[in-house]
């Protein structure tokens, strides 16, 4: 009795600690979209005697914790690699365990009072919803349009994505355009095939922070054209379902940095 | 109530850049020395990309000398190590408009060679994907994308069909080579603007061919990846790097700010793999502006092959 007690006010003690922290963090200048590569569910299972979709239920854990992290700093935007094109390569049994997960999450996401309800989140997946299993398909249909209204903040579900899809896509779309518009307007700009990323078609800001977990060092496919600029990437070695909030205030701080020395010069 | 939470914050700040100093410093004793240039590894990479970093409220003598310096180093450390590819870019196009240089220095190197440039570079035309669209294509109508590059080569010709008679003649007195190596120069010309220009030359092929056809339902357009692939890494187009470097001529004070890939072509990073190792100046301020610019030292260069020869590459698997 006397432990659940400890256990409680310890947790109770380490939120308020958290929120506290989080409002002075929040007192500086914030990054208006982070995207995650959220990499290492499996290897983290291995390490963990557990099996892969354990690893996955994991990092979805994490993905739920960073999101409320994200809104308590006011940060607009979130955008996750959650699959790629690639990962329909995998093991069938994994690429299915993965489907239902999604399918499952997407569901719980649709209630009324979810995560996403509460906080005033709009959800999009973005990628080729078109390869995605039916029943996923209608999954994601139904928070997409639920969400729809919501403009406190943004999540981007990517899946399945790859971003040398989305570029082509953005290329085939802007070409399309210049051949509608009349006369046939043929002078496309990058700002054309810009505003033709499905991420801008989804109303996001420009992407701040890149974070991939994992000790990987490279985009794998992810927001080629969004990070090539102006965005700070962040390779750390942690794998996802581990990746905390000590590492996040961390890139948090190296971002006001970049936002205070920008403004001062 | 805001300006405390604003208070508490630069303190936060402040302990974050101290003990970033500490960190750095007890780094710097432990390092490992990574291995010669030429040691065996377990692989290296075949095309390398540098991309520097320079100040872009600078431009003076010291940062332009350090610059080419690095990249008169680099050419050297790849040919030890037997890398074939090597594109150097930089934010602000001093390498690009400077590549005279870099051919001179080349020509000064391996005299028994041409360093062969060329401005343009235009990769075949693309097949047109089969799903759509494969109807109304016209071989005569070439598409030409103007990718910014320029090529150095330190390799003997490639034989072509007009060379290979100059080959015979020459028969088996071609002198033997230095190791080869192909140095392509980009600049953020060669970046996003690449794909609006494939985009704008395939509308205009289209749009060319619904006029002579005068079809009154044209079928949508259609663009694979591979199609767009062919026509920005063709085979003479800019491939993607298996490394890229990043190396900053800005001296970063501690915590160093994480890297940023400075508008370096965003189709050609596919799966490169990313290398960054700053060297902070532990001192107090910060150093913008100083006289100091940092060369690339051939330390850094062959730890960034080591990570590369520990790296995992698994292609979504």
């Amino acid at each position: 009795m006397l432990s659940y007690l400890t256990d409680d006010f310890y947790n109770w003690t380490r939120k308020v600690c958290r929120n506290a922290l989080l409002k002075v963090l929040a007192a500086g200048p914030v990054p208006h979209h982070i995207a995650f590569v959220m990499d290492g569910n499996r290897r983290y299972a291995r390490m963990n005697h557990k099996l892969a979709q354990q690893g996955h239920t994991d990092g979805y854990e994490t993905l739920t914790k960073m999101l409320e992290v994200c809104y308590y700093l006011n940060i607009k935007c979130v955008s996750a690699y959650a699959f790629s094109i690639e990962n329909f390569k995998r093991d069938p049994e994994e690429v299915n365990a993965l489907m239902r997960l999604a399918a499952e999450k997407l569901g719980e996401l649709s209630q009324h009072g979810s995560l996403l309800d509460q906080y005033g989140v709009r959800l999009n997946i973005v990628g080729r919803k078109d390869m995605l299993p039916e029943d996923v398909q209608v999954a994601a249909r139904q928070v997409e349009d639920m969400t729809r209204h919501n403009t406190r903040a943004i999540l981007n579900l990517c899946m399945p994505y790859t971003s040398r899809d989305e570029m082509t896509t953005a290329v085939q779309s802007a070409v399309r355009n210049a051949l509608k518009s009349d006369p046939p307007n043929l002078e496309i700009t990058e700002k054309d095939i810009d505003a033709e990323m499905l991420t801008n078609l989804a109303g996001s800001p420009p992407v701040d922070v890149l974070i991939r977990t994992s000790g990987v060092k490279r985009l794998s496919d992810f927001m080629l054209w969004q990070s090539c600029e102006d965005t700070q990437l962040h390779f750390t070695p942690t794998y996802w379902p581990d990746f905390g909030l000590t590492e996040f205030i961390r890139m948090i701080l190296d971002y006001q940095r970049k936002a205070w020395a920008r403004s001062s010069s | 109530m805001l300006n405390f939470r604003l208070s508490v914050l630069l303190f936060i700040h402040a302990i974050y850049a101290l003990t970033a100093k500490f960190l750095a410093l007890w780094r710097r004793q432990h390092q490992r020395e990574p291995l010669p240039l030429d040691a065996p590894r377990s692989k290296i990479p075949r095309h390398l990309a540098i991309v520097f970093d320079l100040d872009s409220t600078r431009h003076d003598k010291i940062e332009e000398e350090s610059l080419f310096k690095s990249v008169y180093n680099s050419i050297a450390w790849c040919e030890a190590a037997g890398i074939e590819k090597l594109t150097l870019y930089d934010n602000q196009g001093v390498l690009r408009n400077g590549s005279a240089l870099v051919r001179d220095h080349l020509s000064h190197l391996h005299p028994e060679i041409d360093s062969s440039e060329s401005e343009l570079e235009y990769p075949l035309t693309p097949p047109h994907s089969d799903d759509c669209d494969s109807r109304s294509i016209s071989p005569d109508v070439d598409i030409r994308v103007d990718l910014h590059t320029i090529t150095l080569n330190t390799r003997p010709p490639v034989p072509s069909k007009r060379r290979s008679v100059a080959r015979k003649r020459r028969g088996k007195d071609t002198p033997k080579g230095p190791p080869s190596l192909q140095i392509k120069i980009i600049s953020r010309q060669s970046s996003k603007g690449t794909l609006a220009a494939a985009a704008r030359s395939m509308a205009a092929r289209r749009h060319k061919l619904q006029s002579i056809l005068r079809d009154p339902t044209p079928q949508d357009f259609c663009i694979s990846i591979e199609d767009l692939n062919l026509l920005l890494e063709g085979e003479e187009g800019f491939t993607s790097p298996d490394l890229m470097l990043l190396h900053s001529l800005k001296p970063p004070i501690a915590p160093v700010p994480p890297p940023e890939l400075l508008g370096f072509p965003p189709w050609q990073i596919r799966l490169t793999e990313i290398s960054y190792f700053p060297t902070p100046i532990l001192g107090l301020g910060p150093c913008s502006g100083g006289p100091q610019a940092l060369t690339l030292d051939e330390r850094t260069f062959r730890a960034a092959l080591d990570e590369f020869s520990g790296a995992q590459m698994r292609l979504g698997k």
